[in-house]
């Protein structure tokens, strides 16, 4: 080792130490950016086995991809549950609970009540007028819960059609990443950012589905969705495309619908939230609500002695009698008789006496009324698909409707606060093993400066050795 | 010894310092040149036998250079700055790709850079040789005792033109838990990449239907649009050592429409597609997996994870930048994401390479002293390795030179002595005689 060697050492200790102090800084200075993940240095003793001095290699970044990896998953599964928890709020609220007055439960009960009143004293107009308006307030909420479990699932879909189109534009983002991360050489700065940015790229990923992500031998990432359906293979990206009618999800000719049996879809993620919701959560709170419409309005048809065979009863499928091929949706088109309604050429005296009465009745007879109040309380057979029991009367029908659809939501909410736990951990783990660590970082620069000043210690040194020779000259 | 004799030496004396000094201010003025090898003057005596007795002695300076001794390398940022480390030159020419061997030179300065047509060229202007490769990736037999099989290497403009697929292999695991279902689920596809005989890029569908019997499958290959070429039915071994590797394939049915057509070798499993893209169909043999070996496609309980392919052949490309490795070979990484060996750079080596001849640029030519030369593979046998991105420094080193500046200054102020002594000394003589 001679002076001059020393010097070129010396120098590279300089240089290294500069662009440590780069790498630091930019650490410093992205430390509380989303997606950074920690640069370092990687060093090897300068080329050459005698020369000495020390040579940057590369930058690398502190990647864990395994932490990674549980992140996105949890994330995908936090997004599923905040689907369904978002998707039925407003449909919650308007259904209620089973003690607020404006319930399914406590309209039930109201019309039970009028007709109690009305038993006593068939005769009195106002308490007729009070019958017919509570059962037309047991109509309005059905319907209206109906509209809001259409709005439930018209958001979804439109939600869903615009998450395929984010999805899309992602998968196009992380192929043109790809071409780009291949040309890149080596662990440059260049490339460090853009595996960052293909990091966020996949994390967004992820909160719209969950994937498997893999590398082939260029670096290129290769996405399959969960159940193994390519989306970027081969250096082709699949687009994703969605059908809003059927609720099927298509990547290419591919099926890729979740919850589907035998297809290769995926589970996670806020597509699958909603498509969940639009295939089986939504129809099946429909299914219930029509259910209970269709006993509702069976019930008094049953119970009216007054009726023609087809003539409809006092609850109506849009002033119709019920067919049982037009239950979908009979919830939605509920109504009370027109014949009882003044305001649309009715009479109300027909509550008491039947609604195929042609002429009034004794005005004390109260025989129709109890035969109503009886279809209220006596136990009606209810279709299992419906899962609300095969057997019970319409209020206990109603108040497990009410509890079991809120259970949905309440469901999905504590899933979704349990899985934030869980997430805001990786989370945390994440950050501590990728992310930036200011104090670590001004502990670095600490010593940064004093490798600086080690370095140039030296070269001052050697300049004076130089000098002293140059003194004796 | 006479008086007269004395005053000669000291002139020699004078001229050979002199000619010290040269050496000595021709190597500091080039410390940090870089490939420079440091010349110096040795002292000889130079005598002439007289019958008389004691001859007249002098001195006189034979020059030397130490080109053996290596200097410092020294990190740089330019991937084309070459250094050695070790033994053995670069060798460069006056002109790219140049016909004249005696415009070739041997060298240890490598900061190459690409020039206006991507030919790389050193500060001094001198190009650097290399063999190319060829495309199957063989350098083929080359003279190695010559400079006539040396191209100039070329960076610059490098389009690859690409090269048929026709072996493709598959790797992977289906999951056994949904073979033997009531009724089994969609098909687990995979794509793969294959290259045409024009160099474009294609792919190929393979999609896996688990069967209703436990660990049977159907595989089918389709193209891109969904065309079949072909099925077949694969049983994995259920139990023993070999459990989870393919048992037989059976039920081999070609379905592509003609020239197009799919066979299969049931007893090494490799699958024969050819494929429709020209007037000479493209053939390429895929392997799917031998029976009674866990070296492709696999059948284990567990999640499916998609498949790695691996096809020969690549697609074309433009040439985007050129890296060195230690045995100097040249790779080209193309837009496609390939690599490609474009060229070997060999290091000359000669038998004494102190007697080589120094030329203009830092560069130096064979001659009768430095023996015969060998064009040798980096980092093979006693050859020096090749670093990129790193220069060699001059191994000039200033703290000897100085201290040799201070010891040619004394022995050149002593010869100036002796001379004027004589000059005293025959001044004296001179005044004998009044």
């Amino acid at each position: 080792m001679s002076i001059s060697s020393a010097f070129a050492a010396s120098q590279s200790g300089l240089r290294m130490t500069e662009k440590w102090a780069e790498v630091t800084s930019s650490n410093i200075a992205n430390a509380t950016r989303e997606g950074y993940v920690r640069r370092g240095l990687s060093l090897s003793s300068a080329a050459g086995e005698a020369s000495g001095g020390v040579a940057v290699t590369g930058i690398t970044r502190e990647v864990n991809s395994a932490v990674a990896r549980m992140y996105r998953l949890e994330i995908g599964r936090m997004s599923r549950q905040q689907a369904v928890a978002d998707g039925l709020e407003t449909y919650a609220a308007q259904l209620g609970q089973p003690d607020d007055a404006q319930a399914l439960t406590s309209r039930l009960t109201a019309l039970q009540s009028s007709f109690d009143l009305l038993a006593n004293n068939p005769a009195d107009p106002s308490l007729q007028r009070a019958t017919v308006e509570a059962a037309g307030a047991l109509a309005r909420t059905l319907n209206q819960a109906s509209a809001a479990l259409d709005e439930a699932g018209a958001e979804a879909r439109r939600g869903i059609a615009q998450d395929v189109e984010t999805l899309n534009n992602l998968l196009g983002k992380v192929a043109s990443l790809n071409e780009r991360i291949v040309q890149e050489s080596g662990a440059t700065a260049a490339r460090a950012g853009l595996e960052d940015e293909l990091g966020t790229t996949l994390d967004a990923v992820a909160e719209l589905m969950d994937v498997q992500v893999s590398r082939d031998a260029q670096g290129r990432v290769t996405l399959h969705s969960s159940g193994g359906t390519p989306l970027i293979a081969a250096g082709t990206v699949l687009q994703v495309s969605y059908d809003a009618a059927t609720g099927r999800l298509m990547a290419g000719t591919t099926e890729i619908t979740p919850g589907v049996p035998g297809v290769r879809g995926f589970e996670e993620g806020r597509i699958a939230g909603a498509l969940a919701l639009q295939n089986e959560v939504l129809p099946q709170m429909q299914l219930q609500l029509d259910e209970f419409a269709r006993a509702l309005v069976e019930g008094f048809e049953t119970q009216d002695a007054s009726l023609a065979p087809g003539q409809a009863g006092l609850f109506t499928d849009s002033a119709a009698a019920y067919d049982p091929a037009q239950r979908e949706g009979l919830a939605g088109r509920l109504s009370v008789n027109p014949a009882v309604l003044p305001e649309s050429g009715g009479e109300l005296w027909r509550i008491r006496d039947g609604l195929g009465a042609a002429a009034p009745g004794a005005d004390s007879d109260s025989t129709q009324i109890n035969a109503f109040l009886s279809a209220l309380e006596a136990q009606h057979g209810f279709d299992t698909q419906a899962q609300l029991g095969d057997q019970g009367t319409l209020a206990d029908f109603a108040a497990n409707l009410i509890s079991a659809q809120q259970f949905v939501r309440v469901d999905a909410q504590d899933q979704l606060d349990r899985l934030q736990a869980g997430a805001e951990a990786i989370a945390a783990t994440r950050s501590g093993s990728e992310g930036v660590n200011v104090d670590d970082e001004l502990q670095q620069l600490a010593a940064i400066e004093q490798a600086y000043a080690a370095n140039s210690r030296v070269m001052q040194t050697l300049a004076e050795m130089i000098d002293a020779l140059l003194a004796a000259v | 010894m006479s008086i007269s004799n004395a005053m000669q030496t000291g002139v020699s004396g004078l001229q050979a310092n002199s000619a010290k000094v040269g050496r000595i201010s021709d190597n500091i003025a080039n410390a940090n040149t870089d490939g420079y090898r440091r010349t110096f003057a040795q002292m000889v005596t130079s005598t002439s036998n007289s019958p008389s007795g004691v001859a007249p002695l002098g001195v006189r300076a034979v020059e030397g250079a130490d080109i053996t001794k290596d200097g410092s390398l020294r990190p740089t940022s330019s991937a084309t700055d070459l250094a050695i480390s070790g033994s053995g030159f670069f060798v460069v020419s006056k002109n790219p790709n140049d016909p004249v061997e005696a415009n070739y030179f041997l060298t240890r300065a490598g900061a190459f850079s690409p020039d206006e047509n991507g030919y790389l060229k050193n500060a001094a202007g001198l190009y650097l040789a290399g063999f190319p490769y060829d495309t199957t990736g063989s350098l083929g037999a080359v003279n190695r005792s010559g400079f006539g099989d040396l191209d100039s290497v070329n960076v610059g403009s490098f389009t690859l033109p690409g090269e048929a697929t026709t072996t493709m292999s598959v790797a992977g695991n289906l999951p056994a838990q949904e073979t033997g279902l009531a009724t089994p689920g969609a098909p687990f596809i995979s794509t793969s990449q294959f290259y045409t005989p024009l160099g474009g890029s294609d792919q190929l569908q393979l999609s896996w239907q688990p069967g209703a019997t436990g660990n049977q499958w159907d595989l089918t290959i389709s193209d891109v649009n969904g065309t079949t070429y072909g099925s077949v039915t694969v049983d994995f071994h259920d139990s023993g050592a070999l459990a989870g590797a393919p048992l037989a394939y059976s039920n081999i049915t070609n379905t592509a429409p003609a020239p197009a057509s799919f066979a299969f070798d049931a007893a090494t499993g490799v699958a024969t597609l050819t494929i429709d893209n020209g007037t000479t169909p493209q053939v390429i043999d895929l392997t799917i997996g031998a029976p009674d070996s866990h070296d492709g496609i696999t059948q284990f309980a567990g999640d499916y994870s998609a498949p790695e392919y691996e096809a020969d052949g690549f697609e074309t490309g433009t040439l985007l930048r050129a890296e060195i490795d230690e045995k100097g070979d040249v790779y080209g990484i193309f837009d496609n994401g390939s690599r490609k060996l474009l060229y070997n750079v060999p290091l000359a080596e000669v038998t004494n390479p102190n007697g080589l001849l120094a030329q203009d640029g830092n560069a130096y030519t064979l001659s009768r002293d430095s023996g015969t030369m060998q064009l040798n593979t980096a980092s093979s046998g006693l050859t020096g390795k090749i670093v990129s991105q790193s220069l060699e420094s001059s191994n000039v080193e200033v703290a000897q030179e100085l201290t040799d500046l201070i010891q040619t200054q004394r022995a050149y102020s002593s010869n100036a002595k002796i001379i004027t002594t004589v000059d005293e000394m025959l001044d004296e003589t001179m005044r004998l005689k009044r």
